[in-house]
């Protein structure tokens, strides 16, 4: 485990040193078009976007922005990232050139990420719309009609102003009170970015929450709010895990086959960002300010920890994803354990049938990655049934554990010699008895170092239920880098948690372990 | 006490006990000795069940144990096994192997259950290793636990299966003291050994097994002193045997030769001996190949390491007579060859063959 938990760190360690390195952190200061990033570039400012027709684009996953790049742009190369602030950090850490974005999130990002500037700010305009199942007109005509009403009073100018024209990240959002009871409706977004979603303060805020909200009061709707990667909000939708998304979404044809469109509730325009130095400061339409950064070291570890985990109390995410994580691994362990004992006793019993069913179960599961039998269970078994995303991810842990587990008992158990049974049932025991007595304390013993291992391996798995909309530690950490864009402190921060979460479970297996010693023991009895 | 009748058992198929029919007594000291792969752990084993016979009856005390419905836990708990690996419980101390039984099968208190413990492990002589895992004893320490464990469950019988064969020869006669001591004080038990010495002097009675039965039994003088049947002298005898099959006029006689050669060489027959061995092979050979109808003869080789001597015998097809006297060959050298150097030979009619067996000088 210790080794594993080492090689964790290592990668992470290794992934962000560059990062680091490249000064993602440092602000860009003026007239630093003679830095060796731009040498290296080719010496040549970029004064538009067709002087990157060969350069390296970032976009969204699933986002008209890929697609748009490709189009225009054959010859340059495209790279899919699922979040906002991976795309940002591609950008910082040089790994791509240009980041195709939303004008007000870009202009939002800035203020917080270093050394951008806005190349482009009018790429292209796409409105924007809440998407619906298409079984679902009756939901989407009454948002059309509500969104027609707040066109009309008013009410939608106030917004725009609030989150689109002022600046966004002082806007206030005002109390809505969604009822608690009536129709029920979900509504899946992504945490993205302002002016859309976001969490503050441990809220969600933004346009479009603001938006869904007052329309859920206006007719009266139970309206709960589910967080998904961006990618999976379109499938979630089409497989009834919700009714209604909304994230700055961009009504294009190709997702207009799949669901239907609410009437364009915003315009939304692309901006080009790219690294300041890397134009020339005449052409540069708007740069990020030079951040006050501290110089000590202390001083940037303080202010990276009030950055990510005091302002809008971020903490709290943090928490929050540790205990699902914590609930989960405890969970997946229990029926993982359960399954597996099942599995390997169906394995090792005289039923054809029975031992072909339990093998079946195994080699399946140990064939197939965690994250697809996870998208399985969530989006096709349990598709038309509304069950909470952390069961689906207990269920999917739990069942692949299972598989590992039963094999680790079945070694464990068929270790031990022969003979050990034969005197057992000699003796007088029943088979079960002798299992109970005789056999299981010493495979204990046989089987706890790996099965240590294995739930280690557990506990870092279920990393991946953002797929499914679980905020667990990771993806507590992916929200925060969407607010900060600061790429080391949250990941340095959730691999720390990580690895003291599996070090503390793993002493309390070690302890079992100690109590399971017979020679231990003896020297407790001998002594007392 | 144990009446077993008509006992088969077979692995796939491999018919290993074909028809075993036994009484144990009170009291009674059984030694089952013969040859390797004979069935005589098997037939040990389908008496407490850890092998579950395919035929045949086991009555104890009047219930049939192959009855449905028997209750085959409560019988275990009557009838102790020592095994050949010994099988200590590996996570429990000598005391707890002690008590586990008493304690969980018997539903006796713990402090009573540690205190005859305590009595047994003095009468195997181990009281100061009541704290020590078992991977912590010499092989013969851990036989003995073993046995105590056996006693432990206060058992009417104990079933010994090799109890010495995984131990070096220096610990067998600890193990060895400790069996004497307690058929001494009466204790019924059925011991599969190779241990012929100590078989003979421990036990009332002795089962020879050959060929998946109870090829002969009898009292220890008689199966040691004077066994009747042929096989059970052999293995007696310690005898050895190199055995050939003739199914034709020709043979290769040169082979023969060479592998009788070989054999004596093996267990230290004097030359002179071997000689006479392959000349007399060679003259029963002539012989019996000469007899009237198909050529059907088997010719094997025997030596006693007890008795240093070597014998031949000759098994053929062919009409009732000693092939000696019906012998159909040209002249009688071959005849005189064969009396002069024998010092006995005995004809008789088995399963429809004619045998000679020739004791040589």
């Amino acid at each position: 485990m210790r080794v594993q938990s080492l090689g964790t760190l290592l990668c992470i360690v290794g992934v962000l040193l560059p990062a680091a390195h490249c000064g993602g952190q440092q602000p860009a200061k003026e007239g630093s078009e003679a830095s060796p990033a731009a040498k290296s570039g080719g010496g040549k400012h970029w004064t538009s976007l067709s002087d990157l027709a060969t350069g390296r684009f970032a976009v969204f996953t699933g986002t008209v922005h890929d697609a748009w790049a490709k189009k225009h742009y054959p010859k340059s190369q495209v790279t899919l990232f699922d979040s906002t602030s991976s795309l940002i950090i591609s950008l910082q850490t040089g790994k791509s050139d240009v980041a195709l974005l939303d004008l007000i999130t870009a202009r939002v990002i800035m203020k917080t990420a270093p050394g951008l500037a806005i190349l482009d700010d009018k790429v292209f305009d796409m409105p924007l719309g809440v998407g619906f199942r298409k079984d679902s007109k009756q939901l989407r005509d009454r948002f059309n009609r509500f969104l027609a009403g707040i066109r009309a009073d008013g009410t939608w100018d106030e917004m725009h102003n609030r989150w689109c024209m002022n600046d966004p990240e002082r806007a206030v959002m005002p109390d809505i009170k969604v009822p608690t009871t009536g129709e029920e409706v979900t509504l899946a977004v992504s945490v993205e970015d302002l002016p859309y979603v976001a969490y503050i303060e441990d809220k969600l805020v933004g346009f479009d929450v603001e938006m869904l909200q007052r329309f859920a009061v206006k007719e009266k709707l139970a309206m709960k709010i589910v967080v998904i990667d961006f990618p999976a909000l379109v499938p979630a939708l089409m497989s009834g895990k919700c009714d209604m998304i909304s994230d700055g979404m961009a009504i294009s044809e190709e997702r207009a086959k799949s669901i239907d469109f609410s009437d364009t509730y915003m315009t939304f325009r692309t901006a080009a960002v790219v690294l300041a130095s890397k134009i020339a400061p005449s052409r540069r339409a708007e740069t990020s300010g030079a951040a006050t950064e501290p110089t000590t070291f202390v001083g940037k570890v303080a202010q990276s920890f009030h950055r990510n985990l005091i302002v809008e109390r971020r903490w709290l995410l943090i928490l929050r994803g540790l205990w699902a994580t914590v609930v989960m691994s405890f969970f997946s362990t229990i029926l993982g354990t359960l399954l597996g004992a099942l599995a390997c006793a169906m394995r090792l019993s005289r039923s054809r049938w029975m031992r072909n069913v339990a093998a079946g179960y195994i080699a399946a599961l140990r064939g197939m990655p965690v994250v697809v039998l996870l998208m399985l269970i969530f989006y096709v078994a349990f598709a038309s049934v509304n069950i909470d995303p952390v069961l689906v991810a207990v269920l999917a842990f739990g069942l692949n554990f299972g598989a590992y587990v039963a094999e680790i008992f079945r070694t464990g158990i068929e270790g031990i010699d022969r003979g050990q049974t034969e005197a057992g049932i000699a003796m007088g025991f029943t088979k079960a008895r002798t299992f109970l007595n005789i056999i299981l304390p010493q495979a204990t013993r046989n089987i706890l170092p790996v099965y240590r291992g294995e739930f280690i391996s557990l506990v870092k798995n279920t990393s991946i239920v953002g797929y499914i909309g679980v905020e667990d530690l990771t993806r507590a950490s992916d929200i925060i880098r969407s607010r900060t864009f600061d790429p080391f402190f949250p990941l340095v921060m959730v691999a720390a948690i990580y690895f003291f979460a599996t070090w503390f479970l793993g002493l309390a297996l070690d302890y079992i372990g100690r109590k399971t010693d017979p020679k231990l023991r003896r020297k407790k009895e001998v002594a007392a | 006490m144990i009446s077993v009748e008509h006992l088969a058992k077979s692995f796939g198929s491999v018919h290993v006990l074909k028809d075993v029919n036994a009484e144990i007594s009170k009291g009674e000291v059984i030694s089952i000795i013969g040859p390797s792969g004979t069935g005589k752990s098997t037939f040990l084993r389908c008496l407490n069940l850890l092998d579950q016979p395919t035929g045949g009856h086991i009555v104890i005390d009047g219930q049939d144990i192959l009855a449905r419905g028997a209750d085959v836990p409560a019988l275990r708990r009557r009838m102790g096994m020592v095994f050949q690996s010994f099988n200590l419980f590996a996570h429990l101390t000598v005391m707890e192997n002690l008590t586990i039984g008493p304690v969980k099968l018997l539903g006796r208190p713990l402090p009573e259950a540690k205190k005859s413990a305590m009595e047994l492990l003095r009468t195997v002589g181990l009281t100061e290793k009541a704290h020590a895992f078992p991977d912590e004893l010499s092989g013969g320490q851990k036989q003995r636990v073993a046995i105590a464990r056996c006693l432990s469950m206060e058992p009417e019988i104990i079933l010994f299966d090799e109890p010495t064969s995984a131990l070096d020869p220096t610990m067998v006669s600890e193990v060895l003291a400790v069996i004497r001591k307690l058929a001494k004080q009466g204790m019924t038990m059925a011991i599969v050994t190779h241990e012929m010495d100590f078989a003979r002097d421990v036990s009332s009675r002795v089962f020879y097994m050959d060929e998946g039965i109870i090829y002969e039994e009898g009292p220890s003088e008689v199966i040691f002193g004077n066994p009747v049947r042929e096989k059970t002298r052999d293995f007696i005898g310690k005898v050895r045997s190199l055995g050939f099959h003739i199914g034709n006029g020709n043979y290769d006689l040169y082979e023969i030769h060479g592998k009788i050669a070989g054999f004596c060489e093996k267990h230290i027959v004097p030359s002179k001996t071997t000689t006479v061995a392959q000349l007399l092979t060679e003259e029963l050979l002539t012989v019996h190949v000469a007899q009237p109808g198909p050529v059907d003869v088997d010719l094997s080789v025997h030596y006693s390491e007890k008795q240093a001597a070597v014998e031949l015998r000759v098994v053929s097809s062919g009409p009732e007579g000693n092939p000696l006297i019906t012998a159909n060959v040209p002249d009688t050298l071959g005849l005189d060859l064969i009396r002069s150097f024998s010092k006995d030979i005995i004809y008789t009619r088995e399963g429809g063959r004619n045998k000679l067996s020739v004791q040589l000088a």
